[in-house]
């Protein structure tokens, strides 16, 4: 369409609807019509403006549509981040913003991801499914996010970092343990697994284990009512540590029957800690620096008790 | 099928005279698998917020219903008695479903072409958490080969793996656990699906409409159940990728006995290259739970 048709037809409209249009004598979709215009402007400023005057109550052809980013690249992101509501949660509406977004490489990208708590209106294809909004991004544009992370101090940025790809062999520091945790605990890592325990866990026992440079940490929570039989009640372990094998680098979990159903105490329902040794992918005779029963931290790294465990296996 | 014969007056019957020296010396050994219910599934399909998944009283029938079977018997669902030291299979960290176990003692001697061991136990798992029409991507099936004694094997707690769908926001717990039959096991002919490599493309198109048109004569009454023989539904997303070489180990149809209900109704195909069957590798067995 050339840009005086496209501004005519664009300039008749405040809508993005369905609708139906005439061309040529032929019965064709408005938003067909009025996509393709939007596709014709002169440049991405002034797609931002027109996209930005218009009520979207309908979306362009296929839930994966990049057609917008192909066209104007990254000066889309103005236009993007008005589908960002004042609470975080991205409107995906037309259903080509979260597509066009992941597609956006730019910080200005970085930072509308950055924002999104979550997205209203995913869809069964294109876009990141149900996967993490942010988390997809980094890992499309892993050097722009490391640089934009590396920025930001707090608990989530380094989680991020992490799930990027940050160091777990060798002797433990507290910042990449505690980055591993949060990783998990925030469902920053790519896996369906649940490797933190949930919301509706009250209390945890932590253990450390050393054998070398190798480290352990198990997160023990007690699963179910049943006494007996072939659905009682378990253990869940949370593995955490180099030698641990399971979806994602350096975390697991597993459970294994409870070991006194009828004591009081989480740590004797749970058992002794050398029981966890064989999901951490460490030997007998690892030694145990320390143990903690603790309320379920939501973010590990916020957690005193977490904490100075941690401090306790990198020393 | 029960005979040579009887597939050639099917043929002629449905005016394919000219094909039966072709396609009934296609007709294999299977052995049918008939399933008779044993317990309910013990837990619901999808857990709901709040909800318990597990349903107390089916939970007891399954135990007491496992409790009265000895170690090792061919059956549908519950849980399998695994080979010693053997750990429940896992797909990225979560639990498969166990769908079937087989003594091989029982199945091994109705194949006249001995294509199966004589001793032992197979046992098969595979993972719906993960689409499994088609193979692209990693393991969606584990089976087992326990190549002992019944009595060594030991009958497993199912772990269990909180794990998040993309289909529903609560967390489910995997494995799920199916309800449970036991089996009776018959031998019988079996003829290729509709769509097949082992059939020769210049009769392909009539034996597709004829195998439509006579599907229960051929394949028995639904659920179709076999071990061994052909794959009975059409391939038409080439899930035998080695063409003739690939051999049907288990078909298993979304059995009532079983309350199994393999996606939409579905059935699911474990096939394996016969060299692999051969050594009795099947570790390199793969699974397809639709072919069209």
């Amino acid at each position: 369409m050339d840009l005086g048709e496209a501004r005519a037809l664009l300039a008749r409209h405040d809508t993005f609807e369905k609708g139906e249009a005439v061309v040529d004598g032929r019965l064709e979709l408005l938003s067909d019509r009025l996509w393709e215009a939007l596709l014709s402007l002169e440049d991405a400023a002034e797609l931002v403006t027109v996209a930005n005057r218009l009520d979207w109550q309908f979306h362009p052809r296929g839930f994966d549509n990049v057609e917008l980013y192909e066209r104007y690249g990254d000066g889309i992101v103005p236009f993007l981040a008005t589908r960002l509501d004042d609470d975080g949660i991205l409107h995906n509406v037309p259903w080509c913003v979260v597509p066009c977004l992941l597609r956006c490489g730019s910080v200005e990208a970085f930072d509308l991801a950055w924002r999104v708590v979550d997205i209203a209106g995913r869809t069964p294809w294109g876009g990141c499914g149900d996967a993490d909004l942010l988390l997809s991004w980094c890992q499309r544009h892993p050097e722009v996010a490391r640089e934009q992370l590396a920025h930001k101090a707090d608990a989530k940025a380094k989680a991020l970092l992490f799930a990027l790809g940050g160091p777990i062999d060798g002797a433990p520091t507290e910042d990449a343990v505690l980055a591993l945790l949060d990783a998990c605990a925030a469902r920053q890592v790519d896996t369906r697994v649940e490797l933190w325990p949930g919301p509706e866990v009250r209390e945890v026992r932590a253990a450390a284990f050393r054998h070398g440079d190798d480290w352990g940490l198990a997160i023990e929570h007690v699963r179910g009512t049943r006494p007996r039989g072939l659905l009682a009640a378990h253990v869940v372990t949370c593995a955490f540590g180099p030698r641990v094998e399971g979806p994602v680098r350096g975390a697991t979990v597993a459970s294994r029957p409870v070991q006194d159903f009828d004591a009081t105490e989480l740590a004797a329902r749970v058992g002794a800690p050398t029981l966890a040794l064989p999901t951490l992918g460490l030997p007998r005779d690892a030694r145990l620096v320390g143990e903690a029963v603790l309320a379920r931290p939501a973010v590990p790294s916020e957690s005193p008790a977490l904490a100075g465990l941690v401090a306790q296996l990198c020393r | 099928m029960r005979s040579p014969e009887e597939l050639a007056d099917l043929l002629r019957q449905g005016g394919l005279d000219d094909a039966v020296d072709t396609l009934v010396p296609l007709l294999r050994p299977a052995i049918r698998l008939v399933a008779t219910a044993a317990a309910p599934r013990p837990m619901c399909f999808r857990r709901e917020p709040g909800g318990e998944v597990v349903v107390p009283e089916a939970l007891e029938a399954l135990e007491a219903a496992l409790d009265a079977l000895p170690l090792g018997a061919s059956r549908f669902g519950g849980v399998p008695d695994l080979p010693p030291g053997a750990a429940w299979p896992a797909r990225d960290g979560v639990p498969m479903e166990f769908v079937a176990q087989l003594d091989l003692a029982e199945a091994g001697p109705l194949d006249p072409e001995r294509r199966l061991p004589t001793r032992g136990s197979l046992l098969f798992f595979y993972n719906s958490q993960w689409d499994t029409h088609d193979m692209v991507d990693e393991a969606c099936c584990a089976v087992l080969f326990h190549d002992g004694d019944n009595a060594t094997l030991v009958r497993a707690t199912p772990p269990q793996v909180e794990w998040k769908s993309e289909y529903s926001d609560v967390p489910q717990v995997a494995p799920f656990l199916h309800g449970m039959a036991t089996l009776a096991l018959e031998p019988v002919l079996a003829a290729p699906g509709g769509v097949s490599p082992f059939v020769p493309e210049d009769i392909a198109d009539d034996w597709q409409d004829f195998q439509a048109e006579v599907f229960e004569a051929l394949a028995g009454p639904p659920p179709n159940n076999t071990l061994l023989g052909y794959a009975d539904e059409q391939d038409y997303v080439d899930a035998h990728e080695n063409g003739v070489d690939d051999q049907l180990l288990l078909q298993l149809d979304s059995d009532d006995a079983a309350e199994f209900q393999f996606g939409d109704c579905n059935k699911l195909f474990f096939l394996i290259h016969r060299e692999a069957l051969a050594r009795r590798d099947f570790a390199a067995t793969r699974v397809y739970s639709q072919l069209g």
